[in-house]
């Protein structure tokens, strides 16, 4: 803002240009360093997006007509991979089959059953010394395999029902001919004394060890002896046939024509391989949520509690918020500002703070909710209430939680809304001789509903969406019995979504997930549709502001 | 996070208020008398004009303050458990406190990491989000380009899907950056932090941008005039004077990413990359009625600042949240 021409110049182009064309060398070495490991990787979606992306940021600063582009693309950038892009990914996900188990390509797939090894059990083998090691800061134990030549192994044992360990061995070579048995060179473990191991051995079984060796399997066969037994492939792809070939069964799997089996193997005897790869299956997860009876009943069961929880939710607080708006709004009240400053503090905790807290008031045994009413109960005799685990207690627990983290919001409104109303109507009913509440009832309260309207239906969709409250408040339980899919009372859509996506001990089914979510865009589309219609219907009745 | 168009629900606003002044001839008696002073009331007529409405209000508080009592004295309670948990404890102690402070106890220890995670993450993510939503904002309020009305259709289009709904995409792209990049990828801080910046940009850029309109353009004229360029405008005149407002953003995006938990919940996995919100869900499902002494210290020490800064800065901030904002 100098009018000194020569740093006006410095000002808006000197400075600004090296800066800019700075960034941008120091933004390019980062995408050409990033490329080079998608190359590495063979992830070419993402390395077209960078490609893609990085040209068109370079166009945006070194191109000279680009004024308002350069403002705008660093937080479209951002706002496209992480809001554009997931919208449109969901649409292809829901089209997809993927969950636990398939996820990967075809040629992923393909490379993980052909690096699949086979051990016999009952293989011959060679057979090794054994002893073993510790470390005292961790307690963590090491086994070291030797033979008379001097080969040796050392490495990490797990149980044979866990998963294998990808280097398991730790150190493997040939000792000098005739020496003593070194010390691994790991340090920090020692030796076990035989009266250790015999220890050891009281609290695991040496014969359900074994080690993982890039070859094959160490088996350890008792506290002195050990066997390395070689592995071999099962799986061979035949490319021709478009076939797996299991060597071992002697039997061919080909990829899976029917909707349940796409994305898989399926062998001659009609085995399913699990993992398969992730296939387009069309509109098959849709079908699904409309004709599966076992998927669609707890769908429409959600899909209708989901409405009713976020109509009821948005009635009772502004209920409750309406009520004390107005018994508050006197010309003679004092301790306004004493009254807002407390009803604000539900709303300023952190939701998921008074959630949790919630949760342990009604928790139906140890609560203070169910210990302040016992003497009611033992009045009636009646068994005190299962606040959170009987379904329709549950939902009425919903709905209390809510109300008391929405009033606030609704009394705020409210009170802006009635003060909104000019003073000077004051004096017309007055000498109109209108009665106080016949004047509420036919003006003042929808003139506040004309105001509130547009943030009533916002509330509506954020609670319709509420994730938080019932995620942490009930899990969406109890949960419903006798469900193709993980399910509870109180579940929304949301929530029912998350747990198909990331129910534990179901596996991820997210193509199924994607598809309901597309039902939740829907009708948040059709949420924010009449909204829209809504205040442009005002903007009709009062014109353009 | 966004509700819907605020530019909208101010006008929608703005139009009841004159909506009143044209058309109603009415109004309801009770509402503000003009200001005089007002005869002091016999007791009786007090309490049949006022008295009855202090005691609505002392009920509503009552119902207002209760968790929030009995979580402050359950976390001085001296005794740890749900069931022992009382409105007045038997016994008054800082224990819980001073364990919650303490790295050396593991017990407690994960309580302050989750915090601080949750304030590292809301804090960056917030102050980069409104940055560069103020700097799209200052674009479309202030330059007339080719695509400008589409750029605006397309941003409230967009601002109309929560973020999280997509959670499950956000998942599958955060693993497949993960693979390549695990410095960003699934269960980092930052690979999370980078999600929610993308998150409520387009509704912050309205927000702002409505902001922006309402100062006026002849103030950048005459800076233009004295040259200049627009970087100078936007740091010098338009950022001044958007600060309050900016400051409301700023708050209200870091609350609403500070009780995130789906996305959280979604892409973190491991203890000391928990958010608050992730982590105390955790240990309640797992442990929930043992150690209530912990979970209610950790819940006043996280809301405490908040729920100040609320109390501080109350007007401010409930006009940027009755103006479309929705907090989580």
């Amino acid at each position: 803002m100098t009018a000194d021409p020569a740093r006006r110049t410095l000002n808006s182009w000197g400075i600004a240009f090296w800066f800019r064309l700075a960034a941008i060398a120091i933004l390019d070495a980062l995408a050409l360093y990033a490329l080079l490991f998608l190359i590495a990787e063979g992830a070419t979606l993402m390395l077209l997006s960078l490609i893609v992306g990085t040209t068109f940021i370079n166009w945006v600063y070194l191109w000279p007509r680009t004024k308002a582009l350069r403002w705008i693309t660093p937080g479209l950038v951002f706002m496209t991979i992480f809001v554009v892009v997931p919208i449109f990914y969901t649409v292809y996900v829901s089209l997809t089959n993927q969950k636990t188990g398939n996820l990967t390509t075809k040629e992923q797939t393909i490379d993980f059953w052909e690096a699949k090894t086979y051990v016999d059990p009952d293989a011959e083998g060679q057979l090794f010394e054994l002893s073993v090691y510790t470390d005292d800061a961790t307690g963590e134990f090491r086994f070291l395999l030797y033979d008379d030549d001097g080969t040796y192994y050392f490495g990490e044992p797990r149980l044979r029902t866990e998963p294998p360990v990808a280097d398991a061995i730790e150190d493997q070579g040939t000792f000098a001919a005739g020496t003593e048995i070194p010390p691994p060179e790991q340090s920090g473990f020692r030796l076990m004394s035989k009266r250790e191991v015999f220890g050891l051995a009281n609290s695991v079984n040496f014969k359900d060890l074994v080690i993982d060796a890039p070859d094959g399997e160490i088996v350890i066969l008792g506290l002195s002896q050990g066997r390395v037994v070689l592995a071999s492939q099962r799986w061979v792809y035949d490319a021709d046939q478009d076939a797996l070939i299991d060597t071992i069964g002697d039997r061919s799997c080909i990829p899976g024509d029917e909707i349940a089996t796409k994305g898989n193997f399926v062998c001659e005897d009609g085995e399913v391989l699990f993992p398969g790869w992730a296939a387009f299956i069309g509109t098959n997860n849709y079908k699904r949520v409309v004709t599966n009876p076992l998927i669609r009943g707890p769908f429409l069961q959600v899909f209708t509690w989901n409405f009713l929880f976020a109509l009821l939710t948005v009635v009772l607080t502004l209920g409750l918020g309406l009520i004390l708006a107005i018994t508050l709004h006197h010309y003679r009240m004092k301790g306004l500002k004493f009254y807002r400053s407390i009803f604000i503090i539900p709303y300023a905790i952190p939701a998921f703070l008074s959630i949790l807290v919630w949760r342990g008031l009604l928790n139906p045994a140890f609560g203070t909710i169910n210990a302040t009413l016992a003497p009611l109960y033992d009045l009636i005799g009646m068994d005190p209430i299962r606040w959170l685990s009987d379904p329709f207690w549950a939902k009425v627990s919903v709905l209390v939680v809510n109300l008391w983290l929405g009033f606030p919001y609704m009394f705020l409104l409210a009170t802006g809304a009635l003060q909104s109303i000019p003073e000077d109507i004051q004096e017309a009913a007055r000498t109109d001789g209108a009665t106080g509440m016949r004047v509420f009832r036919k003006i003042t309260f929808p003139l506040l509903m004309i105001a509130l309207a547009p943030l009533l239906i916002g509330s509506f969709a954020f609670n319709f969406n509420n994730f938080n409250l019932i995620y942490l408040l009930t899990n969406g339980g109890p949960p419903v019995l006798g469900a193709d899919v993980p399910v509870g009372h109180t579940d929304i859509l949301i929530s029912f979504t998350f747990n198909l996506a990331s129910a534990s001990g179901r596996g991820n089914n997210f193509g199924l997930a994607a598809a309901i979510t597309m039902f939740i865009f829907l009708i948040v589309l059709v949420i924010s549709a009449f909204s829209f219609r809504f205040t442009k219907r005002l903007e009709e009745i009062y014109g353009s502001l | 996070m966004a509700a819907s168009d605020s530019n909208l629900e101010a006008r929608v606003e703005a139009a009841a208020k004159t909506g009143g002044q044209r058309g109603m001839r009415w109004a309801w008696r009770g509402a503000k008398e003009p200001k005089m002073k007002h005869p002091p009331l016999a007791p009786r007529q007090w309490l049949k004009v006022v008295g009855w409405r202090h005691l609505i209000a002392i009920i509503a508080v009552i119902f207002a303050l209760y968790p929030v009592i009995y979580i402050v004295s359950s976390s001085f309670n001296a005794q740890d458990t749900l069931s022992s948990a009382k409105v007045i404890p038997d016994e008054m102690t800082l224990d819980s406190y001073r364990e919650f402070f303490n790295p050396e106890n593991p017990r407690i220890n994960p309580f302050a990491t989750w915090l601080k995670n949750s304030w590292i993450v809301s804090v960056s993510a917030a102050t980069l989000n409104v940055a560069l939503a103020a700097m799209a904002a200052y674009a479309f309020s202030r330059f007339r380009f080719r695509g400008r009305r589409v750029g605006l259709l397309a941003l409230l289009l967009v601002q109309i899907f929560p973020q999280f709904l997509a959670f499950v995409a956000i998942l599958l792209i955060m693993i497949n950056i993960g693979n390549v990049f695990p410095a960003i990828g699934l269960n980092t801080l930052i690979g999370l932090t980078l999600v929610y910046l993308g998150g409520a940009i387009g509704f912050n850029t309205f927000l702002i941008k409505g902001f922006m309109d309402s100062v006026p353009e002849s103030l950048d004229e005459s800076a233009r005039v004295d040259g200049a360029g627009p970087g100078t405008i936007f740091l010098k005149i338009i950022l001044p004077l958007a600060r309050p407002a900016l400051a409301v953003i700023f708050i209200i995006s870091f609350i609403n990413l500070f009780g995130e938990f789906l996305l959280a919940r979604t892409l973190l996995s491991s203890t000391e990359n928990f958010t608050l919100a992730v982590g105390l869900q955790l240990f309640t499902n797992a442990d929930y009625g043992a150690s209530w002494g912990l979970l209610s210290t950790s819940a006043v020490i996280a809301a405490g600042p908040i729920v100040l800064t609320f109390l501080v800065a109350q007007r401010a901030i409930v006009s940027g949240l009755t103006g479309g904002a929705v907090k989580g």
